[in-house]
């Protein structure tokens, strides 16, 4: 392989890994745990865990769904009082339901005219915004990012049930590149920067 | 109250994504229309389902590109750029003539995200509802004329329906799944949905559907995989000229950021024939080799071409990274005099000054 193609891969690994680690110790995670938490994403997104074969089947891969989702149960114990933890939660379930209905309007194919952006960023920047406005906190938008994308496929596998449709959902399938983890990823980093930004133009806010 | 208000916010901000993916629905073409692309002059140059926008663009055939300037009517007008230099592959070609009983080595990964697509002519309908849909045939084509060029391949025929604006979250799932088995390229194929003489065409004689590349240019991997379109381009108007019906650069990131040499093809549209597509795919499997760089006289030029787009690639993530960064100390700090602290503390050697403020 050359080196600009190698480069690029571990580079852009690197960048990756290193944000995503960043990110994750905003979010009353230690450096360590953070550090842990990216490993253990890594190592997990080669195992899925069949839960249900046939028509409709259904997997769980360690690195793309269970630790995020771990992640996320953690977060909502950790926090401070119950009205933080059902906005947490009420913000998960509206980015489910917009990212559900704009995938419903169009399949952002090359042939799509609404293609401005791909869908794996635009949902992303959802999650971002409602996690964001609903708790002004890098831990909603965490939530809202990963459980966003959880009730998307949640609502494909119920879909599926109720239709007998043949095909298969695998929560965070794509391992530590699963949409659920570049969601809330991307999510904690627009809400950094919404923030910080407030703070600046308040001039003088107490954190983000 | 302060709370009441936010959820509000939060509805009215629900409410207006909806209604604008509702507005922009309404503008879908579902009457089996498509769009002229016209250049100045007034020539047609191709034909597409898409409503492109300004900026746009779009290798031809005759290796000519056009930018997007405006829509109007049933016409997209594109104003003509320039005429691109494809990779010369002439010699490898020659060395790879030489070598008779050069043999092609390497893996390639198949999958197809719309694997409900057909085609009408065939089977009577643009979509099967249960998944199988003739693009697997397409795929699987591909896949058998590959291995028999000594080729390891790996074609899977996960489903990803519903056909709907979460199928390529759901295939990048399967592309993963492929990536773990360290191919060299990977490849996504789709049919199109335009008229018929769009894609219609002829191979030594035997009809074929031509076949269009798609570059995502919304991932790091951009400049890389273009050049790879552009060398599948060129090895394939030289062994089946009339083949590749263009190369578009479109918005997008179709799975494309997972690596170098993804890549997105298009064999026809649901107006071709299937046995047509099935043709083509067994024409372009002859192809790929030599543009992935898989036999012994293509590899190290190909690796140089494609290595070079990744450093351009790499230039630009690096760039894009920076400025981002530079952006965010600016809103953060005040000042991107604070880079060396900043990375300081990220690296965890320095002061912690706004670790209480992490926690939030």
């Amino acid at each position: 392989m050359p080196v600009g193609t190698v480069l690029l891969l571990v580079i852009a690994a690197l960048i990756y890994f290193g944000v995503g680690q960043r990110l994750l110790d905003r979010m009353r995670l230690t450096d360590t745990q953070a550090l842990v938490a990216i490993a253990l994403m890594i190592g997990g997104s080669f195992i899925t865990l069949p839960l249900r074969t046939g028509r409709t089947s259904v997997g769980l891969n360690l690195g793309g769904g269970l630790v995020p989702l771990g992640l996320v149960v953690y977060l909502l114990i950790r926090a401070d009082t119950v009205q933080e933890r059902v906005r947490a939660l009420v913000a998960a379930l509206v980015t489910g339901g917009i990212i559900y209905g704009i995938s419903q309007f169009t399949d952002f194919d090359p042939s799509s005219p609404y293609l401005f952006i791909d869908p794996l960023w635009l949902f992303s920047i959802v999650a971002g915004i409602v996690g964001y406005l609903s708790g002004r906190s890098r831990r909603a938008s965490f939530i809202a990012g990963v459980l966003g994308l959880f009730v998307v496929d949640l609502i494909h596998f119920a879909q599926a049930l109720l239709s007998n449709m043949p095909t298969r959902v695998v929560l965070g399938g794509a391992g530590v590149f699963d949409a659920m983890i570049v969601s809330g990823l991307i999510a904690v980093g627009l809400a950094e920067f919404v923030g910080e930004t407030r703070e600046r133009l308040e001039e003088g806010g107490e954190g983000v | 109250m302060k709370h009441f208000l936010r959820s509000v916010v939060v509805f009215v901000f629900a409410l207006c994504l909806f209604l604008f993916a509702a507005a922009a629905s309404a503008e879908e073409r579902r009457d089996g229309g498509y769009y002229t692309l016209v250049d100045e002059s007034g020539a047609v140059i191709t034909m597409t389902a898409r409503e492109l926008d300004p900026g746009d663009r779009y290798i031809a055939a005759d290796n000519r590109l056009f930018e997007v300037v405006r829509t109007e009517g049933d016409q997209v007008l594109v104003r003509f750029v320039e005429t691109i230099e494809l990779p010369d592959i002439t010699g490898e070609l020659l060395g790879a003539q030489v070598a008779k009983a050069e043999k092609a080595g390497g893996v390639v990964g198949i999958y197809h995200t719309h694997n409900d697509e057909s085609y009408v002519p065939t089977s009577g309908t643009e979509s099967k509802d249960d998944g199988r849909g003739d693009v697997l045939q397409v795929g699987k084509a591909l896949a058998a004329a590959l291995e028999e060029q000594g080729l390891t391949v790996y074609w899977s025929d996960n489903s990803h329906i519903p056909h709907d604006g979460q199928a390529y979250v759901r295939s990048r799932r399967t592309a993963v799944e492929l990536l773990q088995k360290d191919p060299d390229t990977l490849i996504d194929v789709h049919r199109d949905a335009t008229p018929p003489e769009v894609y219609e065409g002829e191979v030594e004689g035997v009809p074929v559907t031509k076949v269009r590349i798609v570059v995502g240019r919304q991932n790091q991997n951009r400049e890389a995989n273009l050049e790879y379109a552009k060398r599948l381009k060129a090895v394939a108007d030289k062994r089946y000229p009339g083949i590749v019906e263009g190369i578009f650069d479109a918005k997008g990131n179709y799975n494309q950021d997972l690596g170098p040499k993804t890549i997105l093809l298009e064999f026809g549209a649901h107006t071709n024939q299937l046995d047509h597509a099935k043709q083509a795919a067994e024409f372009f499997a002859k192809v790929i080799p030599a543009a992935a760089g898989l036999t012994p006289s293509t590899q190290q030029v190909a690796q140089e071409q494609i290595g070079s787009g990744a450093s351009r690639s790499l230039v630009w993530m690096l760039v894009i990274f920076g400025v981002v960064g530079a952006v965010f100390l600016l809103v953060t700090k005040g000042k991107i005099g604070t880079l060396a602290g900043f990375f300081r503390r990220e690296a965890g050697l320095g002061e912690v000054d706004d670790e209480m403020d992490d926690q939030r």
